[in-house]
């Protein structure tokens, strides 16, 4: 994949230096960068001064000593334009896009769960029946049983979740539903929220709560719903206190996607999250308290029966 | 051998406490099973009348005993003695049997410590949504914020995943307090 650089107020000397690094670094960067000349459109302008430009484009400022990212867009490189702050913006500006690109993939299952989630939560009378309709067809009936809503489908929950994942769904309201045992033959009932649950694990979206801390007042139904072993940990973290994102991920050993991922999760499932601005300058834990030779002991004898049991985290 | 730390199983009769720990501990638990005479609450033959005793050997120096301690009222001055030096505890809730946020209230109350602690794991059985439904409520009515989980004792995988979800709380609670893994 090609993509293009630009310059604006760049001297002479600068522009070679561009030039001189690209012939160095494309062998070093996924895709193949092209300087184009000065003032001219591009996915990527370096200028000396902040300047406007489309949503798609990234601007890096020659400002300061080291490479600093101020968001997916802007960047300050430095004012020596060298070679490593150079090479960490390609990066950068190329990781952006990749997960910028499978946000794209993972929009319609995001939004089947946000679109299922909410229509439950509206849905007050408990009489009510919904079907989930693509295009034509009726992908299963949604009925509420002992105040639970849940879904009656002819699909096994994998294709049921791939179908709902990518493709654009219509809920509307149906009349009674005749609900089927599950003896019936290939008839298949879930949970409204154990499928929500599943579609934003799965498919978790990029735009991450940012500077907030959370917590949620109910545990997901581990073991029934889709369960991965970093989630009784984050059940137990977002349970007990409010946390960022980042300690969620340092706790668990896992992903900030995969943090992300579980919040939204908790957050569709109505499992009562509250959220609350991150405190600047936030303190980690490690700096706030020290540990107890009895606490420390208990770590021990945890980790010592994780192993012991082949529990998930017992092998570092 | 005995660093004193234990985890309780509790529960009412038949709920499956000694079949719990018998899963996972690596001595042939302790038990004082008698003869049932209380047939009208659960159908088993015999039942346990103290406790039941596991231990699970972590190396040469530490293991973690596993006391089974029956639910019921009369056995309710053993409680406050077990809890002492308990990492938590998992209440085993058969949901055939009585009401279930009644006992969840009392057992809560008796083990005021681990409840506050978060140190505890509720785990039901033979139930239905609108028991899992019921719980939920009470725990949210009460501020309690406790993993809830189906679950059969006579399984150990879903044993070993009541396990999980205690020292995931346990570690939740020594990372608050800076003890980072």
């Amino acid at each position: 994949m090609e993509s293009t650089i630009s310059s604006i107020g760049l001297n002479d000397y600068e522009e070679g230096l561009v030039q001189g690094h690209l012939k160095v670094l494309n062998t070093k960067t996924h895709r193949t960068w092209h300087y184009q000349g000065a003032n001219m459109d591009a996915d990527l302008i370096i200028t000396k001064r902040p300047i406007t430009v489309t949503s798609q484009t990234c601007v890096a400022i020659l400002s300061g000593d080291v490479f600093k990212k101020v968001d997916d867009r802007c960047y300050h490189i430095g004012e020596s334009l060298r070679i490593f702050s150079f090479l960490e913006l390609l990066r950068d500006i190329e990781d952006n896009a990749e997960r910028e690109s499978k946000d794209d993939e993972n929009m319609p299952a995001i939004l089947a769960a946000e679109q299922l989630s909410l229509y439950c939560h509206t849905l007050s009378d408990r009489q009510s029946h919904f079907q989930i309709v693509i295009g034509e067809q009726i992908l299963c009936q949604g009925y509420s049983d002992q105040g639970e809503w849940h879904l009656m489908t002819r699909f096994p929950k994998k294709e049921l979740i791939h179908q709902l994942a990518t493709k654009t769904i219509n809920l509307k309201k149906s009349q009674s539903v005749q609900v089927q045992d599950t003896q019936h033959e290939g008839i298949h009932h879930f949970s409204v929220r154990a499928i929500v649950w599943e579609l934003s694990i799965a498919y978790p979206s990029r735009e991450p709560f940012k500077d907030q801390l959370f917590k949620i007042a109910t545990w997901p139904l581990l073991g029934t719903w889709h369960t991965e072993p970093y989630m009784p940990r984050l059940s137990a973290l977002y349970g007990r206190q409010f946390a960022s994102i980042a300690e969620g991920a340092k706790f668990t050993n896992s992903s900030e996607t995969q943090v992300h991922a579980f919040l939204t999760a908790c957050q569709l499932c109505q499992l009562g999250m509250k959220k609350q601005p991150l405190p600047l300058n936030q303190a980690t834990h490690t700096e706030e308290t020290t540990s107890s030779s009895d606490n420390h002991e208990t770590a021990g004898l945890l980790k010592g029966l994780r192993r012991k049991l082949g529990l998930a985290f017992g092998y570092e | 051998m005995n660093n004193g730390k234990k985890i309780l199983f509790i529960g009412s009769m038949g709920a499956g406490k000694t079949t719990a720990i018998s899963s996972i501990s690596d001595d042939p638990p302790v038990t004082t099973e008698a003869m049932n005479s209380a047939r009208h609450i659960s159908d088993k033959q015999t039942t346990t009348v103290a406790m039941d005793f596991g231990r699970i050997y972590l190396d040469q120096f530490d293991a973690i005993d596993l006391y089974g301690i029956p639910g019921q009222d009369h056995f309710d001055f053993l409680w406050p003695i077990l809890e002492k030096g308990a990492l938590g505890a998992i209440f085993l809730l058969d949901c055939s049997q009585g009401d279930i946020p009644e006992t969840l209230d009392r057992f809560c109350n008796a083990f005021a410590r681990l409840r506050d602690n978060n140190a505890i794991v509720i785990a039901l059985n033979r139930t239905d949504q609108h028991s899992v439904q019921r719980c939920q409520q009470w725990l949210f009515d009460n501020n309690l914020t406790l993993p809830l989980i189906l679950s059969d004792p006579r399984e150990r995988t879903d044993v070993l995943m009541l396990l999980e979800l205690l020292i995931a709380n346990v570690e939740a609670e020594l990372f608050s307090a800076g003890e980072t893994q």
